[in-house]
Protein backbone atom coordinates (compact mmCIF):
# COMPACT_ATOMS: atom_id res chain seq x y z
CA UNK A 1 0.00 0.00 0.00
CA UNK A 2 1.22 3.35 -1.01
CA UNK A 3 1.82 6.20 1.75
CA UNK A 4 -1.21 8.02 -0.06
CA UNK A 5 -3.45 5.32 0.28
CA UNK A 6 -2.35 4.86 3.87
CA UNK A 7 -2.66 8.35 5.21
CA UNK A 8 -6.29 8.41 3.14
CA UNK A 9 -7.37 5.33 5.24
CA UNK A 10 -5.70 6.90 8.56
CA UNK A 11 -7.69 10.33 7.93
CA UNK A 12 -10.90 8.35 7.10
CA UNK A 13 -11.36 5.47 8.98
CA UNK A 14 -13.59 7.60 11.37
CA UNK A 15 -15.88 8.41 8.58
CA UNK A 16 -16.16 5.28 6.74
CA UNK A 17 -17.07 3.45 10.12
CA UNK A 18 -19.70 5.95 10.35
CA UNK A 19 -21.17 5.66 7.37
CA UNK A 20 -21.38 2.17 7.24
CA UNK A 21 -23.08 2.00 10.50
CA UNK A 22 -25.19 4.91 8.95
CA UNK A 23 -26.51 2.61 6.11
CA UNK A 24 -26.67 -0.58 8.08
CA UNK A 25 -30.44 -1.41 9.98
CA UNK A 26 -28.39 -4.16 11.96
CA UNK A 27 -25.93 -3.43 14.64
CA UNK A 28 -22.58 -4.70 13.36
CA UNK A 29 -19.28 -6.14 15.34
CA UNK A 30 -15.70 -5.65 14.23
CA UNK A 31 -15.24 -8.73 12.13
CA UNK A 32 -18.65 -7.66 10.00
CA UNK A 33 -17.36 -3.80 9.82
CA UNK A 34 -13.86 -4.63 8.62
CA UNK A 35 -15.25 -7.11 5.52
CA UNK A 36 -17.80 -4.61 4.77
CA UNK A 37 -15.19 -2.14 4.40
CA UNK A 38 -12.96 -4.02 2.71
CA UNK A 39 -16.12 -5.73 0.04
CA UNK A 40 -17.28 -1.16 -0.13
CA UNK A 41 -13.75 -0.19 -0.89
CA UNK A 42 -13.18 -3.20 -3.73
CA UNK A 43 -10.25 -4.22 -1.51
CA UNK A 44 -8.98 -0.58 -1.68
CA UNK A 45 -9.65 -0.04 2.38
CA UNK A 46 -7.68 -2.60 3.40
CA UNK A 47 -5.60 -2.58 7.12
CA UNK A 48 -4.53 -4.32 9.69
CA UNK A 49 -7.82 -6.22 11.53
CA UNK A 50 -6.87 -5.99 14.89
CA UNK A 51 -6.74 -2.01 14.39
CA UNK A 52 -10.51 -1.39 14.20
CA UNK A 53 -11.09 -2.08 17.60
CA UNK A 54 -8.88 0.78 19.24
CA UNK A 55 -10.73 3.15 17.15
CA UNK A 56 -14.25 1.51 17.45
CA UNK A 57 -14.16 1.71 21.42
CA UNK A 58 -12.44 5.06 21.00
CA UNK A 59 -15.18 6.13 19.04
CA UNK A 60 -17.76 4.88 21.81
CA UNK A 61 -16.02 6.73 23.88
CA UNK A 62 -16.66 9.88 22.15
CA UNK A 63 -20.36 9.00 22.79
CA UNK A 64 -20.94 8.63 18.43
CA UNK A 65 -21.13 4.91 18.82
CA UNK A 66 -22.88 2.89 21.53
CA UNK A 67 -22.17 -1.04 21.80
CA UNK A 68 -23.90 -4.09 23.46
CA UNK A 69 -23.12 -7.57 24.01
CA UNK A 70 -25.43 -10.15 22.03
CA UNK A 71 -25.01 -13.71 23.52
CA UNK A 72 -24.98 -15.11 27.25
CA UNK A 73 -21.91 -14.76 29.22
CA UNK A 74 -20.15 -18.32 28.78
CA UNK A 75 -21.11 -18.42 25.46
CA UNK A 76 -19.75 -16.79 22.24
CA UNK A 77 -20.88 -13.77 22.51
CA UNK A 78 -20.41 -10.67 19.96
CA UNK A 79 -20.04 -7.26 21.19
CA UNK A 80 -22.30 -5.18 18.49
CA UNK A 81 -21.75 -1.68 17.66
CA UNK A 82 -24.76 0.99 16.60
CA UNK A 83 -24.23 4.55 15.72
CA UNK A 84 -26.09 7.47 18.22
CA UNK A 85 -27.62 10.51 17.01
CA UNK A 86 -23.92 12.16 18.00
CA UNK A 87 -22.68 9.97 15.44
CA UNK A 88 -25.00 11.00 13.17
CA UNK A 89 -24.12 14.54 13.76
CA UNK A 90 -20.76 14.07 13.09
CA UNK A 91 -20.88 12.26 10.27
CA UNK A 92 -23.27 14.85 8.49
CA UNK A 93 -20.31 17.09 9.43
CA UNK A 94 -17.27 14.68 8.17
CA UNK A 95 -19.25 14.52 4.46
CA UNK A 96 -19.98 17.95 4.18
CA UNK A 97 -16.15 18.52 4.92
CA UNK A 98 -14.99 15.98 2.63
CA UNK A 99 -17.26 17.16 -0.21
CA UNK A 100 -15.39 20.38 0.13
CA UNK A 101 -12.06 18.76 0.58
CA UNK A 102 -12.85 17.07 -2.67
CA UNK A 103 -13.91 19.82 -4.30
CA UNK A 104 -11.24 21.89 -3.90
CA UNK A 105 -8.21 19.22 -4.81
CA UNK A 106 -10.11 18.20 -7.66
CA UNK A 107 -9.96 21.74 -8.84
CA UNK A 108 -6.32 22.43 -7.92
CA UNK A 109 -5.59 19.30 -9.61
CA UNK A 110 -7.71 20.13 -12.60
CA UNK A 111 -9.84 16.54 -12.27
CA UNK A 112 -13.23 17.52 -13.74
CA UNK A 113 -16.14 16.11 -11.53
CA UNK A 114 -17.59 12.65 -12.90
CA UNK A 115 -21.32 13.43 -14.48
CA UNK A 116 -23.30 10.99 -12.35
CA UNK B 1 2.76 -22.60 16.15
CA UNK B 2 0.32 -19.78 16.51
CA UNK B 3 -2.00 -20.22 18.93
CA UNK B 4 -5.02 -17.74 19.87
CA UNK B 5 -4.66 -17.74 23.79
CA UNK B 6 -0.63 -17.14 23.31
CA UNK B 7 -1.53 -14.26 21.40
CA UNK B 8 -4.30 -12.36 23.08
CA UNK B 9 -1.57 -12.84 26.08
CA UNK B 10 0.76 -10.33 23.75
CA UNK B 11 -2.03 -8.20 23.33
CA UNK B 12 -2.96 -8.51 27.25
CA UNK B 13 0.76 -7.50 27.93
CA UNK B 14 0.01 -4.12 26.53
CA UNK B 15 -2.78 -3.49 28.45
CA UNK B 16 -3.02 -1.63 31.80
CA UNK B 17 -7.17 -1.77 32.27
CA UNK B 18 -9.69 -2.92 34.98
CA UNK B 19 -10.28 -6.67 34.66
CA UNK B 20 -13.93 -6.30 33.34
CA UNK B 21 -13.12 -4.10 30.31
CA UNK B 22 -10.04 -6.47 30.00
CA UNK B 23 -11.58 -8.97 29.68
CA UNK B 24 -14.38 -7.99 27.18
CA UNK B 25 -11.22 -6.15 25.03
CA UNK B 26 -9.67 -10.07 25.06
CA UNK B 27 -13.57 -11.87 24.18
CA UNK B 28 -13.83 -9.05 21.76
CA UNK B 29 -10.61 -10.07 20.02
CA UNK B 30 -10.83 -13.71 20.61
CA UNK B 31 -14.40 -14.04 19.07
CA UNK B 32 -12.55 -12.14 15.76
CA UNK B 33 -9.57 -14.50 15.41
CA UNK B 34 -12.20 -17.60 15.85
CA UNK B 35 -14.71 -16.00 13.13
CA UNK B 36 -11.49 -15.71 11.13
CA UNK B 37 -9.46 -18.91 11.46
CA UNK B 38 -13.26 -20.22 10.84
CA UNK B 39 -13.55 -18.52 7.45
CA UNK B 40 -10.30 -19.49 6.13
CA UNK B 41 -10.79 -22.87 7.22
CA UNK B 42 -14.20 -23.38 5.27
CA UNK B 43 -12.01 -23.00 2.00
CA UNK B 44 -10.00 -26.00 2.60
CA UNK B 45 -7.26 -24.78 4.48
CA UNK B 46 -5.47 -26.39 7.79
CA UNK B 47 -6.27 -25.32 11.15
CA UNK B 48 -2.51 -24.60 11.51
CA UNK B 49 -2.59 -22.57 8.38
CA UNK B 50 -5.46 -20.74 8.74
CA UNK B 51 -4.64 -19.60 12.54
CA UNK B 52 -1.15 -18.09 11.04
CA UNK B 53 -3.44 -16.58 8.35
CA UNK B 54 -5.80 -14.81 10.68
CA UNK B 55 -3.21 -13.55 13.50
CA UNK B 56 -1.23 -12.10 10.40
CA UNK B 57 -4.16 -10.26 9.05
CA UNK B 58 -5.10 -9.11 12.10
CA UNK B 59 -1.66 -7.43 12.91
CA UNK B 60 0.94 -7.31 15.97
CA UNK B 61 -0.08 -8.30 18.97
CA UNK B 62 2.15 -5.46 20.51
CA UNK B 63 0.88 -2.84 17.77
CA UNK B 64 -2.78 -3.97 18.45
CA UNK B 65 -2.31 -4.15 22.39
CA UNK B 66 -0.76 -1.02 22.55
CA UNK B 67 -2.89 0.99 20.59
CA UNK B 68 -6.25 -0.31 23.20
CA UNK B 69 -4.00 0.96 25.73
CA UNK B 70 -4.23 4.10 24.08
CA UNK B 71 -7.86 4.29 22.91
CA UNK B 72 -8.99 3.51 26.57
CA UNK B 73 -6.26 5.88 28.24
CA UNK B 74 -8.01 8.47 30.82
CA UNK B 75 -11.14 6.21 30.27
CA UNK B 76 -10.68 4.59 33.51
CA UNK B 77 -9.43 7.45 35.04
CA UNK B 78 -12.29 9.70 34.65
CA UNK B 79 -14.64 6.83 36.18
CA UNK B 80 -11.92 6.50 39.22
CA UNK B 81 -11.85 10.30 40.11
CA UNK B 82 -16.10 10.34 39.71
CA UNK B 83 -16.07 7.15 42.10
CA UNK B 84 -14.18 8.42 44.42
CA UNK B 85 -15.07 11.85 44.71
CA UNK B 86 -18.92 10.90 44.71
CA UNK B 87 -18.79 9.47 48.13
CA UNK B 88 -17.02 12.82 49.90
CA UNK B 89 -19.26 15.10 48.00
CA UNK B 90 -22.41 12.83 49.29
CA UNK B 91 -20.84 12.30 52.71
CA UNK B 92 -20.74 16.15 53.01
CA UNK B 93 -23.93 17.07 51.74
CA UNK B 94 -25.71 14.21 53.92
CA UNK B 95 -23.73 16.03 56.86
CA UNK B 96 -25.78 19.35 55.87
CA UNK B 97 -29.15 17.86 55.73
CA UNK B 98 -28.70 15.08 58.65
CA UNK B 99 -27.60 17.97 61.24
CA UNK B 100 -28.99 20.90 62.48
CA UNK B 101 -27.13 23.70 62.73
CA UNK B 102 -26.33 23.38 66.34
CA UNK B 103 -24.89 20.01 65.52
CA UNK B 104 -27.17 18.17 66.83
CA UNK B 105 -28.66 14.94 64.54
CA UNK B 106 -32.24 15.55 63.38
CA UNK B 107 -33.40 12.31 63.52
CA UNK B 108 -34.43 9.53 60.64
CA UNK B 109 -38.14 11.14 60.66
CA UNK B 110 -37.32 14.75 60.18
CA UNK B 111 -34.71 13.53 57.27
CA UNK B 112 -36.96 11.22 55.29
CA UNK B 113 -39.47 13.80 54.72
CA UNK B 114 -37.03 15.86 53.64
CA UNK B 115 -37.19 16.60 49.72
CA UNK B 116 -33.85 17.66 49.31
CA UNK B 117 -33.02 13.88 51.26
CA UNK B 118 -34.45 12.30 48.42
CA UNK B 119 -33.25 14.24 45.90
CA UNK B 120 -29.75 13.66 47.21
CA UNK B 121 -30.67 9.81 47.04
CA UNK B 122 -31.34 9.90 43.38
CA UNK B 123 -28.32 12.46 42.79
CA UNK B 124 -26.37 8.94 44.26
CA UNK B 125 -28.28 6.23 41.91
CA UNK B 126 -28.43 8.08 39.07
CA UNK B 127 -25.05 10.18 38.76
CA UNK B 128 -22.71 7.55 38.89
CA UNK B 129 -25.48 5.12 36.39
CA UNK B 130 -24.77 7.66 33.93
CA UNK B 131 -21.84 8.57 34.23
CA UNK B 132 -19.97 5.63 35.34
CA UNK B 133 -18.88 2.69 32.54
CA UNK B 134 -20.17 0.03 34.90
CA UNK B 135 -23.73 -0.18 36.57
CA UNK B 136 -22.55 -2.07 39.85
CA UNK B 137 -19.86 1.32 40.79
CA UNK B 138 -23.86 2.72 41.05
CA UNK B 139 -25.42 0.45 43.50
CA UNK B 140 -21.84 0.59 45.66
CA UNK B 141 -22.44 4.77 45.43
CA UNK B 142 -26.13 3.69 46.72
CA UNK B 143 -25.13 1.78 49.12
CA UNK B 144 -22.55 4.15 50.67
CA UNK B 145 -25.20 6.67 50.53
CA UNK B 146 -27.22 4.99 53.00
CA UNK B 147 -24.49 3.49 55.14
CA UNK B 148 -23.75 7.27 55.45
CA UNK B 149 -27.28 8.34 56.37
CA UNK B 150 -28.07 5.47 58.74
CA UNK B 151 -24.20 6.42 60.05
CA UNK B 152 -25.11 10.11 60.42
CA UNK B 153 -28.86 9.84 61.72
CA UNK B 154 -28.57 7.12 64.39
CA UNK B 155 -25.00 7.80 65.66
CA UNK B 156 -25.43 10.02 68.01
CA UNK B 157 -21.71 10.27 68.47
CA UNK B 158 -20.72 11.34 65.21
CA UNK B 159 -20.37 14.97 65.45
CA UNK B 160 -17.99 17.17 62.58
Amino acid sequence: MSSVQQQMRKGTTTVVILKLLADTPEPMYGYQIIRHLEERSGGYFEFKEGLIYPRLHQLEREGLLRSRWLGEPGTRRRKVYTITEAGHRRLKEELAQWRSLSATLNQMLGIAPESS
Amino acid sequence: MVDIEDFLRQIQAELDLDRETEQEVLEEIRAHLEESVAEVMAAGVSREEALAQAVARFGLGQDVGQALQTAHAGWATADAVIAAGLPVVLALVLRWLVFAPDGTAIGWRQVLVRPAFWAVALAALLVPLLKLARWHYALVSWGFFWFMTVIFALGEAVRW
